[in-house]
């Protein structure tokens, strides 16, 4: 844990092209956001401990800061490198059949993969991330999840409120159907607490209400005979009838409100954080190729994606 | 755009997803802020490091380690509540093994994780300003204080993180915006003070909704297992029946004193109740030496007193009626002046020339008369004493005194006399507190301390406190001796209480504190005994001495006294029940390891 704060920490000055100096476990950093101020700060419990240094854990003020600062600058736009079109067309040769490449075409394409940070909270909460690609189109882009390498990008880049808006309602419909099958297991478990809880409580004031009613019973025999004898050695007073309904109707309102509290305790909220935006420029290639056997031969067109996969769709060239 | 509240979009089973976008990500996709891909490799490694496994050890762990001794039943606790209880608890550890601790461990912990922002904190008015400072100073944490002496009454719906008195919780117009909120966590320090399920006490704790609830008190049992039964209701409505039920099964007498069915009520009361008892922490209590120093003021001193008095009463006598019966901020002023003279010279003569900058002519002349005896006292005897007592001492001191203008006397003095002396006080910022603290525990003999500031202190290291004067709220003088006698002091403590025959504190602590024997009580059982009282002394206090002659007034405080050793001894007794009881029931988190 705390040599993955370091890292995060370190990675963070570094990025951010901050001066840092050590001595024996405790670093002197200034940051940019408060130049005025000299943080003396350590990764060691036991140097905060007898120095005059800052433990950096969990809950501490200065990563409080620079998390909030980092997570500020999670957008960022990269190009992919174009696939080579001869080694993906080269899966298109089978036998007999070659693929001869033609013309290429270099089209420009946008997508966006979006991260999510999902968090399910019922009495407790647990949480993952998601990622989301989209292609222009709003169609998910499988083929991204794969891609792992970016190179930066100076070029153009920018999204309109409504062209983003539609890629974020098109990922929120692909989020629900991911969350739909995480969320069974999650909710079984509340629903069996909810249940429990519920029974408890309705069972309590049922209890009370019976008990309530007996004590009015007994009191109204008491006025009209000889005392019936105590249960259970536990003194009964009786009260009236008029008495025990306004306290039946209390416990009709209490168990309400306890049955409500136990539901918003025990009912799962999810929520999804948006964390990080990639803006991903890259061409298809559109290959104009041939494919011929020994009796045919035929002008096709294919995109090759930057993963060197085809599209499947395969579009016959004009004649 | 989604903002960061907004929910969008319905799952098929009904649930809300709600999208959010707290770091304004698409704003800036929009925009066109774009930064280099490496930022966003690091934003996303930032949510690795915070995405914790849900159970496991405490996530406040290392933090806290560093600045909270964190006690072996402390975090075990924290574990049964945070894995097993599902976050509501009665906390009720015997006295003095850190309660306000283990809680506030709980909270950070549920925030840490995410689990848990709105939260509200109700303890006695007494203890508002020593939660604030504990959050503050060890966890970090800054609530706001809901109202108090002096404050207006904040805005609920601006704060998440509120303490307020349950004094202020339950009045007309306040609890009902408490109630309107859904709290994700609510502390109840003191519980015991719901023990009646009829009074409006309990009756807040009943109507405020909260997610998690935590109740604090070493003595969940006061009269009989009745309270018990009203604390467990509120935790998880019904989990003991009826009351009927729970009385007929689990009280042995008619009366609820005593227990059986033992078994059967540990294993329910496990799911809901930690209680670690002195005995199983394995950790050294150490005792406490109280000492008094009994000085007779000099022919200068026993003038300036007496003088100084006079005026005080002439004062207190020309305020209207009304304005005397009450806690008013005059009787507070006048108060202070009195405390003021019985600190030092050097306290008393700067009050009384900032009164005389605002005093008419004649009243003016008056306060220089008082100034020129003032002028006469050439040193205290509480000084001269002062001085013998740190020369014989080989170890630290911790000086406490409740005036900065004494503080610095104080310093000025032992300085003289070649000695390294620290000052702490409220008006210093937390870095020059901390350079004072890490001075005292490095080098300085002497640590010259005030009040204010001073809660977040742990001082185990020194076992000598002195009261330079005395306050006359006994809270506070638990408060003071509470710095250096905590879990963690090794040694036996010394305490030695300065003053001069015949003066107010001079009767205050024959007549009052060694009757209580103050000295011995920890905060959690001064609470017990005092209970509300403790805010109706120092004026009742006051008031002996305003109005009656001085045979009177000794009278009326050793009335006090007798009253308070009467609330000692039910305090006591309740403690005999709760242990009694729960000697039998084991809700000990140690031995489930």
């Amino acid at each position: 844990m705390s040599s993955d704060v370091r890292d995060f920490i370190m990675g963070y000055l570094e990025l951010a092209g901050q001066e840092v100096r050590s001595d024996n476990g405790c670093y002197v950093v200034r940051l940019q956001s408060d130049p005025d101020r000299v943080h003396a700060i350590t990764f060691s419990s036991e140097v905060a401990r007898w120095g005059q240094c800052e433990l950096v854990a969990l809950g501490s003020p200065f990563l409080s800061g620079i998390l909030e600062d980092t997570r500020r600058r999670g957008v960022a736009a990269a190009r992919l490198p174009s696939a080579d079109p001869e080694v993906a067309l080269s899966s298109m040769a089978s036998g007999t059949c070659r693929a001869v490449l033609g013309t290429v075409e270099e089209i420009p394409r946008t997508a966006l993969k979006l991260y999510y940070l999902l968090t399910y909270t019922s009495n407790r909460r647990s949480q993952r991330f998601v990622e989301v690609a989209l292609d222009e189109s709003g169609q998910e882009a499988a083929w991204l999840y794969q891609v792992r390498h970016y190179m930066n990008d100076d070029g153009p880049k920018k999204l309109g409120a409504k062209e983003l808006e539609f890629v974020l309602d098109r990922s929120t419909s692909i989020l629900k159907g991911r969350v739909d099958q995480e969320l069974k297991g999650l909710k079984d478990e509340s629903e069996r607490l909810l249940a429990d809880a519920v029974d408890r409580i309705q069972s309590y004031y049922a209890q009370l209400r019976d008990e309530t009613r007996n004590e009015a019973e007994f009191a109204r025999s008491r006025a009209e005979g000889p005392s019936p004898s105590a249960k259970g050695g536990v003194a009964r007073a009786g009260i009236s009838y008029e008495e025990a309904e306004r306290l039946v109707a209390e416990y009709d309102r209490l168990e309400a409100l306890e049955i409500g509290r136990e539901r918003a305790r025990y009912g799962v909220r999810t929520e999804a954080t948006i964390v990080g935006v990639l803006l991903l420029n890259y061409n298809v290639l559109r290959c104009h190729v041939g494919l011929q056997d020994e009796e045919v031969s035929r002008e096709v067109i294919v995109d090759v994606l930057p993963n060197g996969v085809l599209d499947p769709q395969i579009h016959e060239a004009d004649r | 755009m989604p903002t960061d509240d907004e929910p969008l979009g319905v799952d098929s089973q009904g649930s809300a997803i709600r999208i959010t976008d707290v770091f304004g990500l698409g704003r800036s996709l929009i925009a066109g802020r774009f930064y280099p891909l490496s930022w966003l490799e690091l934003c996303l490694k930032s949510y690795f490091i915070t995405i914790q496994p849900e159970t496991g050890a405490l996530l406040s762990g290392p933090l806290l380690g560093t600045r909270i001794e964190m006690m072996s039943h402390q975090v075990s606790a924290a574990l049964k509540v945070r894995d097993r209880m599902n976050g509501r608890a009665l906390l009720a550890d015997e006295v003095g093994l850190g309660k306000t601790i283990e809680a506030c461990m709980i909270y950070k912990e549920f925030a840490l994780r995410g689990l848990v922002r709105k939260t509200l904190i109700l303890t006695p008015p007494a203890l508002v300003s020593q939660w604030h400072e504990e959050l503050r100073t060890k966890f970090l944490e800054e609530f706001t204080i809901a109202s108090g002496p002096g404050r207006k009454l904040i805005d609920f719906g601006s704060h998440e993180k509120l303490i307020a008195s349950i004094d202020t919780a339950k009045r007309p117009g306040v609890k009902e915006r408490l109630c309107s909120v859904y709290w994700d966590l609510l502390i109840v320090d003191e519980a015991h003070r719901l023990k009646n399920s009829r009074t409006l006490n309990y009756r807040l704790a009943r109507d405020i909704s909260s997610t998690y609830l935590l109740m604090l008190t070493a003595t969940p049992i006061q009269n009989g297992l009745a309270e018990l039964y009203n604390l467990v209701n509120l935790v998880r409505p019904g989990l003991l029946g009826s009351r009927l039920e729970f009385q007929s099964r689990f009280a042995a007498d008619s009366k609820g004193r005593r227990v059986t069915n033992q078994l059967a009520l540990q294993r329910i009361l496990s799911d809901v109740m930690v209680r670690t008892r002195r005995k199983e922490t394995g950790l050294p209590f150490t005792r406490r030496f109280s000492n008094t120093v009994r000085l007779v003021p000099t022919e200068g001193e026993y003038r300036l007193y007496n003088a100084v008095t006079d005026y005080v009463r002439s004062l207190y006598e020309s305020l209207p009626e009304a304005r005397r019966i009450r806690a008013a901020p005059d009787v507070f002023l006048l108060i202070t002046l009195q405390r003021q003279l019985a600190s030092s010279t050097p306290a008393i003569s700067k009050a009384l020339r900032r009164r005389m900058e605002r005093s008419t002519p004649e009243g003016a002349r008056e306060i220089d008369g008082l100034l020129k005896l003032s002028s006469l006292v050439k040193e205290d005897s509480k000084m001269i004493a002062l001085k013998e007592l740190v020369g014989a001492t080989s170890g630290k001191a911790l000086i406490f005194t409740t005036f900065l203008e004494t503080q610095e006397y104080i310093r000025a003095s032992l300085e003289n006399l070649g000695l390294d002396v620290a000052c702490y006080s409220g008006a210093m910022d937390d870095g020059e507190r901390q350079r004072s603290l890490n001075a005292f525990r490095e080098g300085a003999k002497v640590l010259v301390c005030t009040e204010a500031g001073s809660e977040g202190m742990n001082l185990q290291f020194c076992n000598l406190v002195v009261n330079y004067d005395l306050p006359w709220n006994p809270l506070r003088v638990e408060q003071r001796i509470g710095r250096v006698h905590r879990i963690g002091q090794v040694n036996d403590v010394y305490i030695f209480s300065l003053t001069v025959r015949d003066t107010i504190e001079d009767h205050i602590l024959d007549l009052l504190y060694e009757k209580i024997q103050l000295f011995q009580l920890t905060i959690g059982d001064l609470e017990l005994i005092l209970g509300d009282e403790v805010r109706r002394i120092e004026p009742r206090i006051f008031r002996s001495f305003m109005e009656n002659d001085r045979k009177g007034a000794k009278r009326a405080i050793e009335e006090l006294g007798l009253d308070l050793m009467g609330r000692k001894r039910r305090a006591d007794s309740a403690k005999g029940r709760n242990d009694a009881i729960f000697e039998a029931v084991n809700l000990s988190p140690l031995e489930e390891g």
